[in-house]
């Protein structure tokens, strides 16, 4: 059934009518048929924050590609337009065919922020599919969901069908498998049987088949601890993530999606490599992602190739969670600007980015490699202010690593840099904030020899503790404590020229801590706050803490209890039975190594320190040179 | 209109030289905005490696220059871009870039969104009539989701024989009182397409050509019925007003010719 016909009117009535057209540079209007498996892939946000994510669009492409199965794509509405489609009856749609939402087999969520479950509760509603997955039957679709914020499931489990943990390329094959033999057997025992079968793929989370046991009450207000998660009818007790070997295996996306309309991130990106093991104690994406695999120099250069020629895009973004070390990164570079570089007309060349740069490994040849047509800001995350602070999140970059990356940077043209700190860390003093001012204006200083206008920002954010690391202990700072730094911060850059300072919102970080370590009762908070019209909680003009506050007290909890607490060592944390491969006493003794102060150094170029990522699987580093380009140069004189 | 393709002389080779292309903007793509739509032209050229001669300084910027702008939700089948090509550009390119089989337009025929179809060419070198200052009026059709063909009708006739006709109109965020009668240059009722849809066309003075006062197609619509949603495609876009009127890559058509509709429902 066909909705393009009662959706076309609404947008004649709403804003940016583009978002929900579809016809992209490189969509795919698949045909369904009943014995396939049909996917609705969704990003719970607007379409602009959406599209761009590269996640969904490998999935999307594979899906595709197989024999077994379809997929398309999805976004939240915006505001007005969803007000027009509950108004007329219109339930969500898929973009690519405008087919409703729950004749899909399959919605599938990418979690990459906890202020987006709202999103995810009223896209479900929307779809016309119960909200609570106990009350769905054979004809609805599973609801299920992927990305970073499944290492901590739980606020969503009695919402979610299965959870795909880790890597998601093969799983999604394996799964489509199991959907379409149960289809075609006419769904015989039902949804629970299916998914108890699908308990049974590996990597997937099933949570309808764990039950948790809470201990009582102990004193007036605080709820108690989660004492056991019961694994039922045989079900593994510990879920393992999926980790994809090769990435040489995978290029993906084929076809990047081009938009008609403005989104963020509107370049080509290639996926240089994926995981880390720089090991940064607050970084959840770093620990969940290990081993390091990169993407072999000839594939990248291939695919930057084609992807320009195919989309017309002048920028490209090599993407990875800390590219410049990637090994062989100034021959990449330096290959890419050869293959795609000044075009027949005279204009044109293309400019390529390295997001997430670390200060260690940015020097002057890597800034040379990068400046090429156009430059754009350049983003730094020192993260600690103070040496002694980033030893504690080890990420052991000294002042003076920091001035020299940043004088490469003016010294090569750029004008504008920008700098990320975290405050709120654990063992944080005043001193350890005013050094973020101090490094900030220090910066400028070495800009202002270069250029009269160079300035710096400095972004500040408050630190959420996430499970699966080693900081997944630590209560979370107050709204009050993060504003009270913050406001140290305000006035130390107050009247420094050059300095802009800005900060995310104390109060939206404190609610980032109610999902990102809340257990399953925090899902019933979570399902006020969306049905008091809480979605779109990532825009500051919908969200209240106050909201959130009183969600939670409704359900027996509070801030206190979800997110400022320190977890004790003994207490069974809500995520326990998800792992990303790495051993429990890892992280505890890198929390206590933090709190004495000592650094863990990277495991791609010194021994192996069984964090416990590269096991039996026989997974490990897939890394191209023995050294980082970085420590390399150092032992040379430079150029 | 056909679609044509004319090779303009090139007087020397120093002289800069344009393609100017007329297209359609039809179906679901009315929904982009004429920015955006801006934006995919400049990414489709550069795909289709289509030799522009680009700005100079600090942002290079391929020398691209468009039309009148489209209200987003309006569909048409004349909207008009300009490339300026690299220096040097020879006859083949041209030939490339504007003839139907040629390898560039080609490309740029698949490269280009659903529903942006390019129906003409033409290429000049030196001056020409500017596509934003140069077009004198713009022709309209509408379809009113209403049966009321005889009060529509009515209203018609009352506003195309008086010789003032004022409005309320929004202008740059005020409320004003407008005259759209001297920018009305004709307004014909073509009637009922189906039972429940009136369509009617308008020719509508653009003010930058000097023209009379620019009137919107919305106000015309708010006039002839109030209240009424409706659907609007432009057919034409004319540099000048006698006859045979001539549009901006030099297609003519006698004066009083009923606008071509190739494709309204999608």
């Amino acid at each position: 059934m066909e909705l393009w016909d009662r959706i076309e009117p609404l947008l004649e009535r709403v804003q940016k009518p583009a978002r929900y057209i579809g016809l992209e540079d490189g969509h795919q209007r698949p045909i369904h048929t009943p014995d396939g498996v049909s996917w609705l892939l969704m990003y719970p946000d607007s379409y602009e924050v959406g599209l761009p994510n590269q996640g969904l669009q490998i999935l999307y492409e594979i899906l595709n590609e197989r024999e077994d199965s379809t997929a398309e794509r999805s976004y939240c509405p915006w505001i007005d337009m969803e007000w027009e489609m509950r108004a007329w009856g219109v339930p969500l749609f898929s973009v690519d065919t405008h087919r409703p939402a729950g004749e899909f087999d399959v919605i599938g969520f990418n979690l990459a922020a906890e202020l987006t479950y709202t999103n995810l509760l009223n896209a479900v509603d929307l779809a016309g599919v119960p909200v609570r997955q106990s009350e769905r039957t054979d004809h609805h679709p599973f609801v299920v969901a992927g990305g970073h914020c499944t290492y901590n499931p739980e606020p969503l489990a009695d919402y979610l069908d299965f959870v795909v943990l880790g890597d998601g390329e093969e799983t999604v094959g394996e799964l489509s498998e199991v959907l379409a033999a149960w289809k075609r057997g006419g769904k015989a025992g039902g949804r629970m049987a299916v998914l108890r079968q699908i308990a049974d793929v590996a990597g997937v989370y099933v949570p309808s088949y764990y039950k948790p046991v809470y201990a009582e009450p102990c004193h007036e207000g605080q709820p108690g601890v989660l004492t056991e998660l019961r694994a039922l009818d045989g079900v593994p007790e510990v879920v393992e993530k999926r980790t994809v070997a090769s990435l040489a295996d995978w290029p993906y996306p084929k076809s990047q999606l081009v938009p008609l309309t403005d989104v963020v991130h509107d370049r080509l990106n290639v996926e240089i490599f994926r995981g880390c093991t720089r090991g940064c104690r607050f970084c959840q994406a770093g620990m969940v992602t290990r081993p390091v695999r990169e993407r072999p120099d000839a594939q990248i250069r291939r695919l930057v190739a084609e992807g320009i020629r195919r989309t017309g895009y002048d920028e490209v973004t090599l993407t990875s969670l800390s590219s410049a070390d990637y090994s062989g990164i100034n021959d990449t570079l330096a290959g890419i600007q050869s293959e795609c570089g000044v075009g027949e007309g005279g204009g044109g060349g293309i400019s390529i980015s390295l997001p997430s740069l670390r200060v260690d490994a940015f020097g002057v040849e890597v800034a040379a490699g990068v400046a090429s047509v156009r430059k754009s800001g350049l983003t730094f995350a020192p993260e600690g202010g103070t040496w002694r602070m980033r030893k504690v999140i080890n990420k052991a970059i000294s002042d003076e690593d920091l001035f020299a990356a940043v004088e490469a940077a003016f010294s090569k043209g750029w004008r504008r840099i920008k700098l990320y700190f975290l405050i709120g860390l654990p063992t944080e003093t005043d001193q350890d904030v005013l050094g973020i001012a101090e490094l900030g204006k220090a910066c400028v200083g070495i800009g202002r020899r270069y250029h009269h206008s160079a300035s710096v920002t400095v972004s500040v954010g408050g630190f959420v503790p996430k499970a699966q690391t080693p900081f997944q202990w630590f209560g979370q700072n107050t709204p009050a404590e993060l504003q009270r730094k913050v406001e140290l911060l305000q006035v130390a850059t107050r009247r420094v020229k050059g300095v802009n300072l800005k900060w995310h919102d104390p109060e939206a970080s404190t609610a980032e801590g109610i999902a990102s370590r809340g257990d399953r009762r925090v899902g019933r908070a979570i399902e006020r706050v969306w049905r008091q019209g809480g979605t779109f909680q990532e825009w500051s003009e919908n969200f209240d803490l106050d909201r959130w506050s009183k969600a939670l007290e409704a359900e027996g909890l509070s801030l206190d209890f979800v997110v400022f607490r320190d977890r004790s060592e003994d207490e069974l944390l809500p995520w326990a039975h998800i792992s990303s491969g790495l051993y429990p006493d890892f992280l505890w003794e890198e929390w206590q190594d933090a709190l004495a102060e000592t650094t863990t150094p990277d495991c791609r170029w010194t021994s192996c320190y069984n964090c416990g990522a590269c096991t039996e699987d026989g997974i490990e580093h897939v890394v191209g040179e023995e050294a980082p380009v970085w420590l390399l140069a150092a032992r040379s004189v430079p150029s | 209109m056909a679609t044509c393709c004319q090779i303009g002389a090139i007087v020397n080779s120093d002289a800069t030289v344009k393609v100017r292309y007329r297209y359609t903007k039809v179906g679901k793509v009315r929904f982009v905005g004429h920015r955006d739509l801006c934006r995919v032209w400049e990414r489709v050229l550069r795909r289709v490696g289509a030799p522009l001669a680009y700005s100079e300084g600090f942002n290079v910027r391929p020398r691209l220059s468009f039309g009148l702008a489209l209200p987003v939700g309006a569909e048409s089948e004349a909207e008009y871009m300009e490339a300026q090509m690299v220096n040097g550009c020879g006859a083949e390119v041209l030939e490339a870039m504007c003839n139907k089989e040629g390898r560039i337009r080609v490309e740029l025929d698949k490269a280009l969104p659903e529903g942006v179809d390019i129906t003409g060419a033409a290429t000049f070198s030196g001056r020409n009539i500017s596509l934003q200052h140069g077009i004198d009026s713009s022709q309209w059709y509408y379809q009113f989701r209403s049966s009321d063909v005889d009060g529509i009708a009515e209203r018609l006739d009352t506003i195309f024989s008086s010789s003032h006709y004022p409005v309320l109109a929004e202008r740059k965020g005020k409320v004003t009182e407008e005259d759209i009668r001297p920018g009305i240059l004709s307004l014909v009722m073509y009637g009922e397409l189906t039972p429940h849809i009136v369509t009617v066309s308008a020719d509508l003075a653009n003010a930058a050509a000097g023209g009379g006062k620019s009137v919107r197609p919305g106000e015309v619509a708010a006039a002839l019925a109030p209240g009424i949603s409706y659907r609007i495609r432009r057919t034409a876009q004319w540099t000048n007003r006698d006859d045979p009127r001539r549009d901006p890559i030099g297609d003519t058509m006698a004066a009083g010719t009923a606008p071509h509709i190739a494709k309204c429902a999608s």
